[in-house]
């Protein structure tokens, strides 16, 4: 009986766990895209920022 | 199907509905197949309550077959077209078949102490799965050898098409030389299980099958992610190109 219940627990446990990763990793490098951007804009909209021609 | 045909389909399949209503579905049929498998289903005869196991050894099993083959696909869609959206889904296919990979393995291996005695034995069926495993866990990273998209998706194409030829050597394994594991489970045994012992078989591989297809919509969608988050980072112009492809699929 616990071989069984270990089986189904890992089973569980590794599916359930990359499943998790999963969203955690989508979340991170939507964060990141989201971060990149904005620095960006930002670099573009203040004075003299790559908008303005200052350095291309 | 064709190939365009085929971009189609992966483009519909990776819509946010899409996803929920996979995502749904196999909870679904994973919770049923879990009390059909664990409180319906009798122990077996021989081997008692342990016997269970098959209910979750095979279908991963069936899912690291199932996986290999998408990226065997794919790699060859890759090659013949070069569209990133192939070597994306061969990348996504082949993650995913190595956690299905080391699942089977290691629910085979707690199986194996009761029945067999031993946690682990040079088994043919054994052995070829571990190297099965150590082919897909070398495609993942040569996938991480180079930046360039162009070459890491000509490579990674290249080790998914050889690499799939331990597939069939993995299945047949228990035919061609003598092994403590049973035969082909689906040819062999099926057939002579309690009919409710096989419908639950059935049915967990259905689960199973459907969770794969949650985890590919998901992988898929982080691999577009990560893409996105790279090229915004690299220059504005190609971040907005990638942030339109990503949308569009």
């Amino acid at each position: 009986m616990g071989y069984l219940i270990a089986g189904y627990v890992i089973t569980a446990g590794v599916l359930g766990g990359y499943l998790l990763s999963l969203r955690m990793r989508a979340r991170r490098a939507l964060a990141r895209a989201g971060a990149v951007a904005a620095r960006r804009d930002a670099r573009i909209s203040e004075p003299g920022g790559e908008a303005n021609g200052a350095d291309g | 199907m064709s190939v365009r045909a085929g971009e189609r389909a992966l483009g519909k399949a990776v819509s946010r509905r899409g996803e929920r209503t996979l995502g749904v579905l196999s909870a679904i049929a994973l919770l049923g197949a879990m009390v059909m498998a664990l409180f319906v289903t009798p122990p077996d005869a021989e081997q008692g309550q342990v016997f269970r196991l098959i209910y979750v050894h095979v279908p991963s099993a069936w899912l690291a077959y199932l996986s290999f083959a998408v990226v065997l696909v794919a790699s060859i869609a890759y090659l013949r077209t070069t569209k990133t959206r192939w070597d994306r889904l061969a990348a996504a296919s082949a993650e995913i078949g190595v956690v299905f990979t080391i699942l089977t393995l290691v629910l085979g291996s707690i199986w194996a102490k009761p029945v067999w005695g031993t946690w682990w034995t040079w088994d043919p069926r054994l052995t070829t799965t571990a190297v099965l495993l150590l082919i897909y866990l070398g495609y993942l990273a040569v996938r991480r050898m180079t930046d360039d998209p162009r070459r890491r998706g000509t490579w990674s194409a290249v080790v998914g098409i050889v690499g799939f030829v331990d597939v069939p050597i993995v299945h047949l394994s228990v035919v061609w030389w003598r092994s403590l594991h049973q035969a082909p489970v689906v040819a062999k045994v099926a057939p002579r299980m309690a009919p409710v012992m096989a419908w639950t078989l059935v049915l967990s591989v259905v689960a199973f099958t459907l969770l794969y297809a949650y985890l590919m919509v998901l992988r898929l969608r982080v691999g577009r992610l990560e893409e996105k988050a790279v090229a915004e980072a690299l220059s504005p112009r190609i971040g907005a190109a990638a942030a339109k492809a990503a949308v569009g699929g």
